[in-house]
């Protein structure tokens, strides 16, 4: 008996043994397909959350379009960057890279992990882009990524809470004087249901999508309170508008536990109906229409940012935060770009190839991509397109971005303008702006000691908001 | 002589037996205590982001750290919150302590009901606390609300104020059991006879515990307190959770502003980070003697008991 039992442990422990060693010997797909048509293997690493994304249907599009190359898409989500810095020290970058995610993109160019892409760049390419998108990602005439996205400001707005409060939902605040008496009027219909404003102060972007975009259409900063007019940083000219969502906070048109909300949490009470208005990037709009769930249900809209009455209206803020670099490790610099040059040109179309009703307004660099996806019925017919669609003459971006560049010696943006709306009673803030801009104009002067930044970016001829 | 050599001998190979025990344990402290402690003073003078090449620049971390205000306020922060807890768990630890030893009904369940938070881990307790303290959703605020005490919600956390003491309140919460149970240990060692005599000479409770327990406790109080302030200064994981250091850094500590600058994902800069560091260590350090020397003179005679 004891025997019996002894032959049959071994038999299911040499069955258990064999079933481990087939599954290690098991390849994934993809990798199978490539070796049994002999393609050169490339792996991306990018920002998104969810494997099925923009970036990863447009490279299965790719993956079948030849038979020379094969990306895999490999997604790290919040990780991302903890990921890359990670793989950059051990020198295991893949060979592709997404930009988006990351805290100083120009940091890891500077520091030689990115390939230049200047030879791959055609003149057709060229003329087919917006020029800014080859000086974003640009040092000392190279380029290391080149941006595919325009993304900007808009204020998105509950068309339901509107009606509830007496207000017309066609028209939203042209000033920013109106929109605090539309936020006042949801806060008081909502009596504690809903509020009148989203303000995400756990979110450090917060500050760039409502202080420094209100700045910008004003004309009185560029992002970061950066001044392009003195080459200085004067954050104190932003007084006003920090002033004006303080009060907003004082008097409770914020939903409230904004101190500690992030963006998501204010998306998702957005979606369920809980706050009025809220300023969020254009990507939004794919983003309800298509990813976050309930977003087709509400009754939300689009418009532009207001100003504050009186003020001409400059530019809309042009962000180019986006794009790919080529490691510098890459054995295959030029299928890399190969691939990405799919990317730049695909990204957009590519998504409502695979699935008709993922459809989404494009945001495309390319003014051809965007004339071609835009223009069919059921982009114009999508929720928020209407609010969204802005020529491009009407964006503009900054060649640089100097907060970019510096360390810091003292408390950042993102730590002190919380201070001042939370405790807006409490704190001196004229001595806290200036303290903010002293703090940066010292890091901007050892910046461009050091050779990292241009005196001539900071300060270009001629430069005004209204015509940059 | 021959003799003499086979008795050094055998020293020898207790040297080698002995420190062949020790070997792993060695490893590990210098692997995870002296050579980060050690990179942690190189670092310190260098211009390093994590991932670039770090650069010598002499004392200029340290010069900043004197000319920083927030840091000073962080470590300001820190020293208010130890001596808060302190002064609130020292007397409330070692009551319960007194109170769990007396001759009550169901004395292991209240032990072990104050004992229970400090098998939770920190963090896990902080988020708890989160939830009940937040301004949206937080359990607090509903049912101020509901019972109609307030009509808006509180921001518990966005005020400076009662943030901290929130941060105080979680960690007494957690702390003040196992601080108990090293008095109950401490007190269990007293012996019985002196209690009994006191008891006959007609002494009240309260005169047997200023005149037998408390002057007992001798080097264990000394200790326990030790203890107490040693984790008020790693304060980190509550106030990280909680308040993340904000409003404007205003309720940071040391280890959270270390930790700020060290991991920072925008523009890390690990060598301030690191000077900073070595400064909180010697902070932590002259505290710790301080204490001691202050209260040797007081605990020392216990020594020759």
């Amino acid at each position: 008996m004891k025997k019996r039992i002894a032959l049959l442990l071994a038999l299911s422990m040499s069955l258990g043994l064999t079933a481990c060693g087939g599954e290690e010997k098991s390849e994934p797909e993809s990798k199978k397909n490539g070796e049994s048509a002999d393609k050169i293997e490339l792996t991306m690493w990018a920002r998104a959350s969810s494997a099925e994304n923009n970036q990863t249907i447009t490279m299965d599009e790719f993956n079948e379009s030849q038979d020379k190359i094969h990306v895999t898409v490999e997604c790290y989500g919040d990780n991302y960057e903890e990921v890359l810095k990670l793989a950059s020290q051990s020198k295991e970058l893949p060979d592709i890279f997404e930009i988006s995610g990351l805290g100083n993109p120009l940091s890891y160019m500077e520091a030689g992990l990115a390939a230049p892409m200047n030879d791959y760049i055609t003149e057709d390419l060229e003329a087919e882009f917006n020029p800014s998108a080859f000086t974003k990602y640009n040092i000392d005439g190279q380029v290391y990524a080149i941006p595919h996205m325009t993304r900007y400001i808009r204020a998105y707005y509950n068309r339901d809470l509107f009606e509830k409060a007496g207000l017309n939902p066609d028209e939203f605040p042209a000033t920013l004087e109106e929109m605090y008496d539309a936020a006042k009027a949801i806060t008081e219909a909502g009596d504690g249901e809903f509020y009148g404003f989203g303000l995400p102060i756990k979110t450090g972007s917060t500050w760039e999508r409502n202080v420094d975009d209100i700045a910008i259409l004003s004309g009185l900063t560029g992002p970061y309170g950066f001044d392009f007019t003195t080459g200085q940083f004067d954050f104190a000219k932003q007084k006003p508008i920090i002033e004006y969502f303080a009060k907003m906070y004082k008097e409770g048109l914020v939903m409230p536990g904004a101190e500690s909300l992030d963006i998501e949490v204010i998306r998702a009470n957005f979606i369920a109906n809980k706050i009025g208005i809220y300023f969020d990037g254009s990507w939004m709009v794919n983003g309800y229409n298509n990813e976050i769930e309930g977003g087709d249900v509400t009754n939300w809209d689009v418009a532009a940012v207001p100003v504050f009455e009186g003020t001409e209206r400059a530019k809309d803020y042009l962000m180019l935060e986006s794009g790919h670099c080529i490691a510098s490790t890459s054995e295959h610099p030029a299928e890399a770009f190969e691939a990405i040059n799919y990317l730049l040109h695909n990204v957009y179309s590519a998504p409502a190839r695979k699935d008709a009703s993922m459809v989404a307004p494009s945001l495309s660099l390319l003014d051809s991509v965007n004339e071609e996806i835009n223009a069919k019925e059921e982009v114009k017919a999508l929720k928020g397109s209407v609010g969204l669609t802005t020529g491009t003459e009407e964006l503009s971006s900054f060649v640089v971005t100097p907060h970019t560049m510096l360390t810091l010696e003292g408390d950042d943006r993102d730590t002190v303008y919380p201070l001042l709306i939370i405790n807006s009673e409490e704190v001196d803030i004229d001595a806290e702006l200036s303290k903010l801009s002293e703090t940066y104009n010292s890091a901007l002067s050892n910046a461009l000691d050091e050779g990292l930044l241009e005196e001539a970016d900071l300060k270009p001829e001629g430069f005004d908001y209204y015509t940059r | 002589m021959n003799k003499a050599v086979t008795s050094r001998n055998r020293k020898r190979a207790q040297h080698i037996q002995m420190f062949l025990m020790l070997l792993p344990m060695l490893v590990l402290f210098f692997l995870f205590c002296a050579y980060p402690l050690i990179e942690s003073v190189y670092l310190s003078f260098m211009k390093y982001n994590g991932f670039t090449d770090p650069v010598y620049i002499g004392l200029d971390n340290y010069f900043r750290m004197f000319r920083d205000g927030s840091w000073w306020n962080a470590v300001l922060n820190t020293f208010q919150l130890t001596v808060m807890a302190y002064v609130i768990q020292i007397p409330l630890s070692l009551l319960l302590a007194v109170l769990v030893n007396s001759k009550i009904k169901g004395q292991n369940f209240f032990r072990t009901i104050i004992f229970l938070p400090n098998v939770t881990s920190t963090a896990i307790i902080g988020i708890i606390f989160f939830f009940m303290f937040s301004s949206y959703n937080g359990i607090v605020n509903g049912i101020l609300i509901n019972t109609g005490l307030i009509n808006r919600p509180v921001e518990w956390l966005g005020n400076v104020f009662s943030a901290k003491v929130i941060i105080i309140l979680l960690n007494t919460w957690s702390q003040v059991g196992y601080l108990m149970i090293l008095f109950l240990a401490a007190i269990q060692k007293i012996p019985a006879e002196l209690y009994e005599s006191a008891t006959l000479d007609g002494a009240s409770k309260w005169q047997q515990f200023k005149n037998i327990t408390f002057p007992m406790l001798g080097q264990m109080f000394q200790v326990i307190s030790m203890m107490c302030i040693l984790n008020g200064f790693q304060l980190f994981d509550s106030v990280k959770v909680l308040t993340g250091g904000g409003p404007g850094n205003r309720t940071s500590v040391m280890a959270l502003y270390i930790y700020d600058y060290f991991f920072n994902s925008t523009g890390a800069q690990q060598g301030y980070a690191s000077a900073v560091s070595v400064c909180a260590t010697f902070i932590t350090a002259a505290v710790g003697a301080i204490y001691f020397l202050l209260t040797s003179k007081k605990f020392g005679s216990d020594e020759g008991r």
